[in-house]
């Protein structure tokens, strides 16, 4: 099977697309691949991040990460998967679970692996690197809906959950399609999402997709700004789980150097793109608050509130930071890294502001396709399959 | 007239898929601009990264140098654990370009160097021994700074063969049994010194693929 992390571009200039000259049915048959790759694309939740954060029994980690609006498939368990990579070094037997919210407010504890620091070369020495795969809950018949960050974040609890203490290293999440996208099987049929490309085939019509429903190769073409909004963003350009505790009145940094971000180029004249912030912070006490702040080289910066211990935890924010420049060698605009200055701070209270974690990464656009009602209409009214008298042209008249 | 695998323009062309119209042949200058629009989000899809940082105040340090004269004198930074970078695989088989910004200086007089390197995935998590020199998966980088400064390279795998995949079978849940091959590298960084007393810091890792479509 290929690997759904290959790229399926569309040649163009020589032996290609070229202006002036008929479109291929070759060509016609790539850009349905490309297409429905960028539709299946993996993504980065929580980009790997190092963390050397100490575990306790029972000290979870609550984190904030963003998805793909999905990948409108109906059941989606069957080709997707949640990849955790960790890098721990335990001092003692322990375990350690992930426990997912869903978008309905339920969660599922799903325990990893047990650990024994015997296990690990040299009685610690070494971290152990793991990895856990895992779909977005209880397998099921109905499509599961993530939650961009941008309209309310999903969080994940990471932690240990029995006895023995341990050192997370570091931690990350990628979510990618358990099938790559075949002709056949998972490109459009029976509302799957993608788009029928069995239909593109070397020396067949290109119908319009007035004599296939929602999925000839107008439809595809119509809906390529969805895919460039909503699909195929950077989910995740970062995270951290710094547990930065302070009593200061003054922000203090929470890195010794930030992070950089880099978000994706549009349009020609952008220079910046929006990137979607999110933390999880409180105050050790009901009266105690804070702020915290992200400021970036480029000029950007967002200050926001940390509520008091009965108060969300959960911070989410937006900062306009620089795209990417394809011209230049590595991607950088100006010959700069965007870097993240991050700082936290108490305004009211005397006890401790702790943040957590934090995230970002680029958010889905204002509005959304909504996937379930996506999902729901694909159920509804599935992909009509052309007649017979079809198959090999138009319908004669 | 080029062939191109990536996006001519360098950017989305806004409104082309506007010129589609029910029932209506479709102009091959159009047809070129959509199929650039696809090229350019699957530049720009690539991007994934990895990244490591310490808190205000402080640093991770290479505790033990080697001698400079050792047949080996590169040795893992302590604390800092690989890093997992997922790969894009690009029309040639090679890797999507890796990035690299690495915020490091020595403890003392001297000439630190660290070496970024790019391994398939190991389960085991252990190491092996230090990169090769002349890798073409592996950049260094040097500095006589006794302070902080920004250090960049640029690496890539030139044709990821399966041993840089990683077979990731059934998830729990689910009754089928069907895998997906993701390509992993793992990111380490070593370092040496020309003076043991002058110890290799770090501040922050960054990796970040890159297409570089120009």
């Amino acid at each position: 099977m290929p690997s759904p992390v290959s790229r399926r571009q569309v040649v163009v200039g020589d032996g290609g697309v070229v202006s002036a000259q008929a479109v291929s049915g070759t060509d016609w048959q790539q850009i349905g691949n490309a297409y429905n790759t960028l539709l299946a694309g993996p993504a980065a939740l929580l980009p790997f991040f190092t963390c050397a954060v100490s575990l306790s029994s029972v000290a979870d980690i609550t984190t904030l990460y963003s998805v793909q609006p999905t990948f409108v498939a109906w059941p989606r368990y069957t080709i997707l998967a949640r990849i955790w990579l960790y890098s721990i070094v335990p001092t003692g037997t322990a375990s350690i679970t992930s426990r997912f919210t869903a978008p309905d407010g339920s969660y599922s504890d799903r325990q990893w692996t047990t650990l024994s620091s015997t296990s690990i070369g040299g009685a610690g020495t070494f971290a152990q690197l793991g990895m856990h795969i895992e779909g977005p809950g209880a397998s099921g018949s109905s499509q599961v809906t993530s939650t961009p960050i941008s309209s309310g974040a999903s969080t994940v609890q990471v932690g240990l959950a029995v006895s023995g203490n341990a050192t997370l290293l570091a931690l990350g999440c990628y979510e990618i399609p358990r099938l790559s996208v075949i002709p056949g099987e998972n490109d459009g049929l029976n509302g799957d999402g993608g788009e029928e490309i069995t239909f593109l085939g070397t020396g067949m019509p290109i119908l319009d997709d007035t004599l296939q429903t929602g999925v000839g190769p107008g439809s595809m073409l119509r809906r390529l700004d969805e895919v460039r909004t909503d699909y195929a963003r950077r989910c995740g350009i970062w995270a951290g789980y710094p547990n930065k505790t302070t009593t200061s009145g003054t922000f203090v940094d929470v890195y010794q150097d930030g992070p950089a971000a880099l978000t994706r180029k549009h349009f020609r004249t952008d220079v910046t793109r929006t990137l979607q912030l999110g933390a999880y912070a409180q105050g050790s006490d009901a009266t105690t608050t804070g702020e915290i702040k992200w400021s970036f080289t480029s000029g950007a910066s967002v200050t926001a509130a940390i509520n008091g211990s009965t108060g969300s935890a959960t911070i989410i924010t937006q900062a306009e930071v620089d795209c990417e420049d394809p011209s230049s060698v590595d991607g950088r605009r100006s010959s700069r890294d965007d870097i993240a200055t991050i700082q936290i701070r108490r305004t009211a209270g005397a006890g401790n502001i702790v943040l957590y974690t934090h995230t970002a990464g680029e958010g889905s656009s204002a509005s959304p396709t909504s996937p379930a009602a996506t999902a729901a209409a694909s159920a509804a009214a599935p992909p009509k399959r052309l007649p017979p008298e079809y198959l090999f042209g138009r319908k004669k008249r | 007239m080029s062939t191109r695998y990536t996006s001519e323009r360098l950017y989305y062309v806004r409104g082309a898929t506007d010129e589609l119209g029910g029932n209506l042949p479709m102009d091959a200058g159009a047809a070129r601009d959509v199929v650039n629009n696809l090229n350019h989000l699957q530049d720009m899809q690539v991007g994934f990264g990895a990244q490591c940082g310490v808190a205000s105040g402080s640093y991770l340090e290479q505790s033990t140098v080697k001698n400079a004269s050792d047949a080996d004198p590169f040795s893992p930074i302590d604390k800092l654990p690989p890093m997992f970078l997922w790969l894009h695989q690009q029309q040639d088989g090679s890797s999507s370009r890796i990035v690299v910004r690495l915020v490091g200086y020595a403890s003392a007089a001297g000439t630190v160097t660290f070496r970024i390197a790019l391994r398939p995935f190991d389960r085991t998590g252990t190491r092996t021994g230090s990169p090769g020199t002349g890798d073409a998966t592996s950049a260094d980088v040097s500095t006589s700074s006794t302070t902080a400064v920004t250090l960049s390279a640029v690496i890539y795998v030139p044709r990821l063969t399966d041993a840089w995949t990683v077979e990731l079978p059934t998830a729990d849940a689910y009754t089928n049994t069907v895998s997906v091959r993701p390509y992993v590298a793992v990111v380490e960084v070593w370092a040496k010194s020309s003076a043991t007393s002058a110890h290799p810091r770090v501040t922050m890792v960054t990796t970040r693929e890159n297409m570089n479509a120009s």
